[in-house]
Parts: C-alpha cells; structure tokens; sequence
C-alpha cells in the first residue's frame, strides 16, 4: 500500500512538472532568446582575450542546443531574422573578433622585436651623427678624413633610412587594418593597444625618427637622388601618420600629457618638411662653394634669384675693370655649375616642387647671358662672310650677263636698217 | 409570367458580378503575442504591425476606474480569423476585439474568473486556439469564449 501511494506521489509530481513545461509562455521564450543572444553579443564585445573569445563558442552551441526545440516559434518571432540567421550573426561576429585578435597578438610579437632593433639602431645613429659632427668642425681634412666622412654619412643614411622603416611599421602594427578602414576600437582594445605603445615608446621613437632625420639634413649635404629619397620617406612617414594619428590620438586623449606629445609630432613633421626644403638650397649653395663661389644663404625662391642675380650684376660691372677675372669667374659660375649641374638638375626640381617659378628661372637665365655677352666677344662669324660674297657674286654675274645681252641685241637692228 | 422568368434568369447572370472579392484562405495569426507598456495617455504602439489605439475605455470597462490603465501592461495576441485578444495582470475577463472602422469594436468578453483577477496572465498562439496561461492554468480561447475538448474535434 505504501509502495502505490510512493509511486502515485511520483507520478502527481510528473504530471505537475510536465504541465509546467507546457504551460510555458512563448512571449517568455522569445525574450529569454533574445536576451541571451544580446548577451553573448556583449560577451564577444568585451572579451580581452584570444581564450575568452574561445570559450563563447562553446557558449553559441549551448546556446543553439537550448532553443533548438523552440525553433519553430523563433523562425516566426525573430522578424526579420530567424533562429538560424541569428546563430550564424552571432558565429560571423565571434570569427570577425578573433581575426582582430589573432592580427593583434602577431603584430605584439612584431612589435616587440622591432623595439630592440629600433634601440640599436637609435644608439647607432646617435654615435655617428656625433662623429660627422665632429669631423665636419674639423678645419683640415685629408683624405682618408673625407673618405671616413662619407663612409659615415652613408651609414648613418642606411640606419637612419632602416629605424624609420621599422618605426613606420610598427606605428602601422598598432592598429588593426579593419579599424584603420573605419571601424571602431572597444575600450579594452583602446587599453592594449595604449599599453602597448607605451610599452614600445612608439611617440618617442616617432619624434626621434623626425629629428635624426631633420639633424642628418643639417650636418649634411646631399644630392638630388639622396634628397628625392628622403622626401619620398617623410611624405610615406606623414601619410601613415595621417592614417593612424588620429585613432592614436583618440587612445590617448585619456592621458593629458600625452596629447601635448602628440601634437609636437604634428610640428616635428612640419619641421622635417622645412628641412629638406632648406637642405635643397643649402646643397645648390654647396656645390657653387665647391666650385669656390661664395654665395649669400639663400631659402627660397625669391632669395635664390636675388642673391644670384645679384652676384651676376656685380661680376658684370667687374667685367669692365678686370674683364679676365671675370671671365674665369663665369666659366667657374657657368660653365662649371649652371649649365652642368643646376640648370638641368636643380631647376626643374625646384619647379616641380613649387619653390621657383619659371619666370625666376628665366630672369636668372636672361642675366647669365648677359654676364656671357659681357666677358665672352662673340666669335666672328664666317657664315655672314660667305653669305656676302655669294651676293656679290651674283651681282657681278648679273651685271655681265646684262651688258652681253646689250652687245647681241645691237647688231641685229642693224641689218632691219638695211 | 414570360417577363417574371426573363427577369430571374437575369439576375442570376447579374448577382455574382455584384459579390464582394473575398481572398481565402488567409491567417492573421500572430506567432507570439506582444506585451505592451502602456503611456502616461493610456496609448499603446506595436512597432512590428505598425499598430497604435487607446487602452482608456478596456481598463474603465474592466475596472471601473478611468486611471487603472497607468503603470499597466496589456497583453495583446491576434488569432488566424484576424481576432484581437486582450488581456493584463488583475482582469477578470479576456476582450475580445474585431477591427472597425479605424477602430477596436468588442467582439466578446470573455469570463475567466468571476471572483478575483488573474495573475500574470499570457497568450500563445495555438491555431485554431488562443492559449492563455495564468497562476500555472491554461484555457484554449476562442472568440466566443473558453473551448471544450470537442470544439477542436
């Protein structure tokens, strides 16, 4: 009898519990869906690791397995998804999630190396822009001091020109491409991705890179090549700059002192232009100084034609006091380094790039000429020579075929008379 | 006599022409039902089906008191034949609503407690019933009232 009542007790509570089961809201259902499914949503936002992101996929499939049964009522609910799209959503958002931090965790080993080489490379460069420095300053220098010179500068161009390479790409590491190309960063993203230029000195060594680079123009002096080449990297420097700066900035807008660092890279990268452009003129100045012409400094255009044109007046007016002095002057000035070098080489550059005009390049190629009329008498010219005995001879056979016609034609009236 | 059968012959022609367009078959049924806040107006919006109508007059009509509304949820499910079904916490009745002329008409109202109100009241969909569950019970509706077991035979 006790057995029947256990067994009657058991089967009253089933019958409960399956009523129960039945009696379950659909309204209920569709919004326990819903917000489990904007909780896992939340989770992959917030999620800080490659681990974390893991573990929700075995939350999706729990997911999935508990609402299976539902799915029906889900399809019809979840207007204008349906129980499915809403798994795949959440899978596609979970897989994109992963693909930032599987990029991120590659590029911290990235980083990470290029840090130590970018100190190396720092020390390196410090060492011998002190030794050019140094060499520079000295007054008398022989041969093997020129040759130890440029075997410098050319070194310290390679590093120089390799830190700003490794430096670029780790500023271009930082940053995940997707959120480059418009995206958005979570602030936990935003934490690493701060911690871990904190970490590199990345603002340091962007500001060293400009610097290094701007005090490499001012104790050297370098040709068109070199100069089209360092132009070419700071222009590459300011557009990765440009693209990423401001996401940067945005990081670190949380860190006052910091957004002060950030704006003096903005100048330092206004200043590096500068430089070159200066070290433009001062190399055009340089080889006229090889050449053993002292020019005034010149930094644009307008000083340019002015201090050369200048110079051209003076040597002019020389002209008529030591006309041999200033000939050997305008071969030096001219012949040497205008026609040779700066006219071919410089000027159109200096057009292209918008700091001459051409109507400034003609005014110093009026006055050059002038300068040659001056000092060089223009050869005698043959040709005119030629030319005006040809037409003289003409003349003259001209002149005797008339007269011999006149002498043929007499006769004959003649012999009508008669 | 001629003319009498002339003129039935003729309506015959004439009356189906003259019949409303019916399109069958067609559901109206809502997979699930919509729980609405109701604003400080008595207004409620259901921004799936666009649809928007006063719930003043069904809280007096309920409770006899004209603010019984604030602070309330209604519970509205629509069933195949394109019937509303309405319902909150404390009712004694379920409302049933056919659309009219830019408004709801009561169809039926439907008794489900003669004593006290029921708690936490919900509809499912359950073609070609209306379930609603309250305090664990559950009663197939129709529009004219609770289903017995042979209605759906």
């Amino acid at each position: 009898m006790k057995r029947i009542n256990i067994f009657m007790m058991f089967l009253l509570l089933l019958i409960a519990s399956t009523n129960l089961i039945f009696a379950q809201q659909d309204y209920q259902i569709v919004q326990n869906f819903k917000a489990k499914q904007q909780q896992i949503q939340d989770s992959i936002k917030t999620a800080s690791s490659l681990e974390q992101l893991k573990k929700i996929h075995i939350q999706i499939d729990r997911f999935e397995n508990e609402f299976i049964a539902h799915k029906s009522l889900l399809d019809q609910s979840l207007y204008p998804d349906n129980f499915n799209t809403t798994i795949e959503k959440l899978n596609n958002q979970l897989n994109l999630r992963e693909q930032d931090y599987t990029q991120i965790t590659t590029l911290q080993v990235q980083v990470s190396q290029m840090k130590v080489q970018i100190d190396s490379l720092n020390l390196k460069s410090a060492i011998l822009i002190n030794q050019i420095q140094q060499m520079q300053e000295e007054r008398s220098k022989d041969k093997a001091t020129i040759a130890r010179l440029e075997k410098n500068i050319n070194e310290l161009r390679y590093s120089l020109h390799k830190r700003d390479r490794l430096v670029m790409t780790m500023l271009d590491s930082l940053i995940p491409p997707s959120i480059v190309e418009g995206g958005k960063l979570t602030s936990t993203e935003k934490n690493e991705i701060y911690s871990k230029a904190k970490k590199n000195d990345i603002i340091y060594n962007i500001k060293k890179s400009i610097n290094d680079n701007i005090k490499f123009l001012e104790v050297t002096s370098l040709n068109l090549t070199d100069i089209e080449s360092i132009q070419k990297q700071q222009h590459d420097f300011l557009k990765l700059w440009r693209g990423i700066g401001p996401q940067i900035l945005d990081i670190y807008s949380a860190h006052k002192q910091n957004v002060k660092n950030m704006k003096e890279i903005d100048s330092a990268f206004v200043s590096w232009h500068e430089a070159i452009k200066q070290e433009v003129w001062n190399s055009i100045r340089k080889i006229y100084s090889d050449h053993g012409i002292n020019l005034t400094g010149f930094s644009n255009g307008e000083q340019f034609t002015e201090i050369l044109t200048g110079f051209i007046s003076d040597e002019i007016k020389n002209a008529d006091a030591d006309i041999e002095g200033s000939r050997k002057v305008y071969k030096r000035f001219a012949d040497s380094v205008w026609f040779v070098n700066v006219k071919p080489t410089w000027i159109p550059y200096l057009i292209n790039n918008k700091m001459l005009t051409n109507t400034q390049a003609d005014v110093i190629n009026i006055k050059v000429s002038q300068w040659q009329s001056a000092v060089i008498p223009s050869p005698f010219n043959w040709l005119y020579v030629v030319i005006a005995i040809l037409v003289i001879f003409i003349v003259i056979l001209l002149f005797k075929f008339n007269s011999a016609k006149k002498e043929l034609v007499k006769p004959e009236e003649n012999t009508k008379k008669e | 006599m001629k003319s009498i059968k002339y003129l039935a012959f003729l309506s015959l022609l004439l009356l189906p022409a003259c019949s409303a367009l019916i399109l069958k078959p067609a559901d109206f049924a809502w997979p699930v039902e919509s729980v609405l806040q109701i604003d400080s107006t008595g207004n409620v919006h259901i921004q799936r089906y666009s649809l928007s109508f006063n719930t003043e007059n069904l809280f007096y009509k309920e409770t006899k008191d004209s603010s019984a509304y604030k602070n309330q949820q209604l519970r509205v499910i629509r069933n195949t034949k394109g019937l509303y079904f309405m319902v909150a916490n404390n009712f004694k009745n379920v409302y049933v609503f056919k659309v009219d002329d830019g408004a709801f008409r009561l169809d039926n109202k439907i008794e489900i407690s003669d004593t006290t109100g029921i708690q936490n009241p919900a509809f499912n969909q359950r073609p070609p019933y209306i379930q609603l569950i309250y305090e664990g019970k559950k009663v197939n509706l129709t529009a004219s009232g609770i289903a017995k077991e042979e209605d759906k035979k």
